[in-house]
């Protein structure tokens, strides 16, 4: 049995025989039905078509193996099931019941992971920061800290420039001219944004203070790029923008 | 509340962007839903459903708004139960959501009883409903649900939460607080300081009322 959020919010059960086709949910929460692998054998089979799995199998993909990826959900058309409005953005998320708790429990829900092909790129901020050089060694830098197991990458930022690079440019990430953290990169590929009220209130501030300021890169575009429209200013970025993050895998 | 609520947007409607290029046919469909679709109630019984109600109107009052103008919540609350639609996640000690809601509603009848002779939430009056919603929001009220059920981490949590984003949810809260409401395909043009599109809310020069303890009055 297959059970997912069908495109009205509504929980719709397909109960399937074991027989093909197997029946999923498609985008309006319609019944579709699966291509049938079973008979098939493919070199891989990836679970999770996230930031990490997607990758994982385009690579493998491209290199000339046969794949499969695996991901709960509908597969979103953003600019027909999305929604600018938070309690209309409930399908995106997770809402496999989890418990939280300890000392001071983070309260999930519409931060936690998306539901859909994609896993957690359906809904996320966008903000497309590398790590600092300086973050792959802490335990260098800072040493022991009582009650933390702190340790140094077995990394270098070197060993992972080539790869933000294409990955930046892939997305097609927008982020600003002058980055005052990593000064020997090369340009983002995409213009940075244009910055709203509460983000200039920031540089204004931070200039007065002689602290370093720059605006953030996003995995959004400012500009159209291929068959993609760049993206616009909504409320609520994080749970609901219309946007079209995904770079082209032709 | 000791005279109607005022809107600083009087006048403000979000309702003038239905056919204009910030809403498309999936928004459309969303605030449709809001407005006309208000389901039936199929989880909680009769006396559930007016207690919440009661409590709904402690914690977003509707005053100024007559019985057809209401901002509907309860019935949204009952949808999402009755199709178990979760939230993703929920806090040590509190049970699944279903059972969240019957048990706290029955515990907010048995905090009002043992704290009035007896009475029945929806027959105290305002302030005594108050008094039984701040012992249940701080964590000490009577009532044997309570034994088992954190009374806090209910109110705020399940209880208002809920309550309050069903109510934010719908075009005529979004009228109030002068909220443009949902912003695709067209998105926001004039996003710099002071910058309002024109087909946001503005703020209307209201005089203040006398004596007003509303902070929506005390503006300009």
């Amino acid at each position: 049995m297959i059970r997912s959020n069908g495109g009205d919010g509504n929980t719709t059960a397909f109960v399937s025989n074991g027989e093909w086709p197997l029946l999923a949910p498609g985008i309006h929460g319609e019944a579709v039905s699966m291509r049938d692998w079973s008979r098939d054998e493919v070199d891989f089979c990836v679970v999770g078509a996230g930031a990490g799995g997607g990758v994982v199998g385009a690579k493998l993909a491209e290199a000339g193996f046969s794949v499969v990826i695996l991901d709960a959900g509908p597969h979103w058309d953003p600019a027909h099931d999305f929604v600018s409005d938070e309690t209309a953005s409930h399908k995106l998320f997770w809402t496999d019941e989890r418990v939280t708790g300890g000392k001071d429990p983070v309260e999930l829900g519409s931060n936690n992971s998306g539901h859909g092909v994609g896993g957690s790129t359906v809904h996320y901020s966008m903000i497309a920061m590398r790590l600092h050089a300086d973050d792959f060694r802490r335990r260098t830098l800072e040493g022991a800290i009582s009650g933390a197991d702190l340790q140094d990458w077995p990394l270098t930022y070197a060993d992972l420039e080539p790869y933000y690079d294409e990955v930046e440019e892939a997305l097609q990430i927008a982020g600003p001219v002058g980055y005052p953290w990593q000064k020997r990169r090369r340009r983002f590929p995409q213009r940075e944004h244009q910055l709203n009220a509460s983000a200039n209130m920031l540089v204004r501030g931070c200039s007065r203070l002689g602290i370093p300021v720059a605006a953030a890169p996003v995995a959004t575009l400012s500009a159209p790029h291929a068959d993609r429209p760049p993206a616009f200013t909504a409320v609520f970025a994080t749970t609901a923008a219309r946007q079209t993050p995904r770079a082209r895998s032709s | 509340m000791n005279h109607p609520l005022r809107s600083p947007y009087a006048g403000y409607d979000v309702l003038d962007k239905w056919s204009s290029p910030d809403w498309d046919d999936q928004t459309r469909d969303v605030v449709g839903t809001r407005l006309f679709n208000v389901p039936e109630t199929r989880f909680f019984t009769d006396i559930e459903t007016r207690t919440l109600e009661a409590v709904a109107e402690r914690i977003v009052p509707q005053p100024d708004r007559s019985a057809a103008e209401r901002i509907p919540i309860v019935p949204w609350i009952d949808d999402k139960l009755h199709e178990d639609r979760r939230d993703g996640y929920r806090y040590d000690g509190m049970p699944p959501q279903r059972e969240a809601w019957r048990r706290g509603v029955a515990g907010i009848d048995e905090t009002a009883g043992a704290l009035f002779d007896g009475k029945r939430f929806l027959d105290l009056d305002g302030s005594a409903q108050d008094e039984v919603l701040r012992r249940i929001e701080h964590g000490d009220p009577p009532g044997v649900t309570w034994t088992t059920l954190p009374s806090g981490r209910f109110f705020k949590s399940v209880l208002c939460m809920t309550i309050v984003k069903t109510y934010y949810a719908h075009p005529s809260a979004w009228n109030e607080v002068g909220y443009n409401g949902p912003s695709s395909p067209r998105g926001h043009m004039r996003i710099w300081e002071g910058g309002v599109d024109p087909w946001e809310a503005r703020e209307t020069a209201a005089a203040p009322v006398a004596g007003s303890d509303n902070p929506g009055d005390r503006r300009k």
